[in-house]
């Protein structure tokens, strides 16, 4: 099969539009502000019209790409490119600062390469055997299953849990809207025929991460003027020998980026932060973090590449999305024919073992392209944004109407855009809304299903050990916290009295 | 353009009853009691939870407001809102015009529209406008092969195509 495979792969089609992918990933990663998400929506339409091997290893390709070449304006401007390589970028650019920027970002892209390798690997071993276990569940596990995805993309999203409840919920009503998967009703369709349909999953994407960015620009176009950029010369300069001495922290970063990105909610942003903390809280010299050394940025960047390995684990063998990135992958596999699920592995088992084979060999690119992205990045950054921009809502323009045919696609993909501003300006987070869009319909079909085979008796949703375990784990994410928190409180009015 | 919390969770608490309402007016399955406005109560119930938090939250703090909604870097109003109706003004024309006129007159209106208003260098702008619009129209119509209108060109559509 892995053979089958790999000649799926070796077609020209297949390897020009990986080769399209990776340069384009790589510039939209490099741009400040722009995050591989975005990437990825503003893909999705072209891959609508490819084949699913080019169109799948495509959008992996990009993927890693474009979380790699984030930590090119993160050492040279201090901007991260993409969230995921937000934890490092004080780091980098310090080195940067102290004329050690080749160190920096060759460490960076060596390191990226490595952890991705490492998350490919995990993803093409752990998915089939996972697969296994995941033949074994009925509704009710993937019931408690989304719902498990739902509560995490809450509970780690930054900033306040209200306003990430509130961003699920608009992205499940968004989900919403449209015929019951169930029983045929029409939901909040206002007579409308076009919205009968549901609203298009690709327009709503592109608005809300491409045309919010848009109108953030179009607020403030100055403040998105383009910075002075840091010197640096001598690439891979000293790094083979960083390597050498960091290589329990690399290994440590691809096995917590692995593992992170595996757990709904979390994505490349969050595995990079907790593995700069990790490789600080055991470094003999923490004191030194912050003052542009290699050991944060080694472990980091090999955390968020494999984190995305790792968070396509549930997404291939449940359908639950680890983060936005992977809900908009999960979207592309739908598109594509390849539904997410544990019979994915017996049904299309060469196509997904393909889609697999595809990141591993895109994150074996990550070096020679990377370092192509490095030497031009300073090009890429002299296209200035007011130029870029409207060629940006040129592309979400055409990119929604080509999905649907239809004008009532671009209606869609502006008012997501507006929605998707105002809720990033007012510190509502876009993940747990998109996580919601893909999710809602999972939920919704399993927890109504399991209900008709029961005849309404909810008892059966803890009626198996499978599901109790699932259900435990749920409800203690939406009660733990809330009750430390009570408990503190009491703790420190006591200690007031 | 930030918000004051405490009008966010009003704008919820009131999107969250809506729900709720139209949710309630849906009919339940045949055989149990839970249909397709089961979900969105329970959606919209959270959405009034969560929205009654985020309002209460400065209440609670104590907090008066000094301004209901707050622009980055003390823009101005008009020239922010005017910014803004610039994108959605150049799309809700390419949406009312893209029949019309068709894609290669409509797209190449809509860009340099945006294009003029944020670059304000015209002779670039124009040459961007008309080389983007004819590139994306090349790649999706003649490669993906997506039936973009040609509208007002429709008697030179053979002509304009390779």
């Amino acid at each position: 099969m892995v053979i089958d495979a790999f000649m799926m792969l070796m077609t020209p089609t297949t390897l020009g539009v990986m080769v399209i992918c990776a340069i384009y990933g790589l510039m939209v990663g490099a741009i400040p502000g722009f995050s591989a998400a975005m990437a990825v929506a503003l893909m999705v339409p072209v891959s609508y019209f490819l084949d699913p091997v080019p169109a799948l290893a495509g959008v992996m390709t990009l993927c890693a790409m474009a979380i790699f070449s984030g930590d090119i304006p993160g050492a040279l401007l201090r901007i991260p490119g993409t969230p995921a390589s937000a934890a490092y970028v004080d780091e980098s650019y310090k080195m940067t600062r102290n004329g050690n920027a080749g160190l920096a970002l060759g460490t960076g892209l060596i390191c990226s390469s490595i952890g991705g390798i490492f998350g490919s690997i995990a993803l093409i071993l752990a998915a089939p055997s996972l697969g296994d276990l995941a033949l074994q569940f009925s509704s009710v596990e993937y019931f408690w299953l989304a719902c498990l995805g739902l509560t995490a993309a809450i509970g780690v999203s930054q900033g306040s849990a209200a306003k990430g409840i509130i961003s699920l919920c608009i992205g499940l009503l968004i989900a919403f809207v449209g015929l019951d998967p169930v029983s045929g009703q029409s939901r909040f369709t206002f007579g409308t025929s076009y919205l009968s349909g549901g609203l298009g999953f690709i327009p709503v994407l592109i608005g809300l991460f491409a045309m919010s960015e848009v109108f953030r620009f179009a607020l403030a176009p100055k403040d998105n003027e383009r910075p002075p950029v840091g010197k640096f010369d001598g690439l891979f300069r000293g790094v083979f020998g960083e390597l050498r001495r960091l290589w329990f922290q690399i290994l440590q970063g691809c096995g917590i980026g692995t593992l992170v990105g595996a757990i709904p909610g979390a994505g490349a942003d969050i595995a990079s932060y907790i593995a700069y903390a990790s490789t600080k809280k055991q470094s003999r010299h923490p004191e030194r973090f912050g003052t542009g050394i290699v050991d944060g940025v080694a472990s980091a960047s090999a955390a968020n590449n494999a984190s995305v390995g790792g968070a396509m684990v549930p997404a291939t063998v449940f359908g639950i999305p680890g983060d936005s990135l992977t809900a908009v992958i999960i979207g592309v596999l739908y598109m594509k024919g390849l539904n997410p699920g544990p019979t994915v592995f017996l049904t299309q088992g060469t196509l997904i073992t393909a889609v697999f084979l595809a990141f591993l060999l895109a994150n074996l690119l990550i070096v020679p392209f990377g370092i192509m992205a490095i030497r031009l990045f300073r090009h890429i950054l002299k296209v200035p944004r007011s130029v870029l921009m409207p060629l940006i809502v040129a592309t979400c323009i055409i990119g929604s109407f080509a999905v649907e045919n239809t004008v009532y696609a671009i209606v869609t993909m502006l008012i997501a855009g507006l929605l998707g501003f105002y809720m990033e300006e007012n510190g509502f987070p876009l993940a747990p809304a998109i996580l919601g869009v893909v999710l809602a319909p999972i939920v919704e079909e399993n927890f109504l299903n399991t209900l008709v085979k029961s005849n309404g008796d909810l008892m059966i949703f803890l009626s198996r050990p499978l599901a109790i375990g699932l259900a435990i784990v749920t409800l203690a994410i939406w009660v733990v916290p809330p009750l430390i928190r009570l408990i503190h409180c009491i703790k420190a009015r006591r200690q007031l009295v | 353009m930030r918000f004051d919390d405490r009008l966010n969770g009003l704008v919820f608490i009131f999107l969250g009853g809506v729900v709720v309402f139209l949710a309630q007016q849906l009919p339940t399955l045949t055989f149990i009691d839970y249909g397709p406005g089961f979900f969105p109560t329970l959606i919209g119930c959270l959405m009034v939870i969560a929205g009654s938090v985020i309002a209460l939250k400065p209440l609670l703090q104590r907090g008066s407001i000094i301004e209901w909604a707050a622009l980055p870097n003390a823009q101005s109003w008009p020239r922010a809102l005017g910014s803004i109706g610039v994108v959605v003004g150049a799309i809700a024309f390419f949406i009312m015009t893209l029949s019309t006129l068709g894609f290669l007159i409509a797209m190449p209106i809509s860009l340099f529209a945006m294009l003029a208003f944020f670059d304000r260098r015209f002779v670039r702008d124009i040459l961007i406008a008309l080389i983007g619009s004819a590139l994306l129209h090349s790649f999706f119509y003649q490669l993906m092969s997506v039936q973009l209108p040609w509208g007002l060109l429709t008697p030179y559509a053979g002509v304009l195509t390779w």
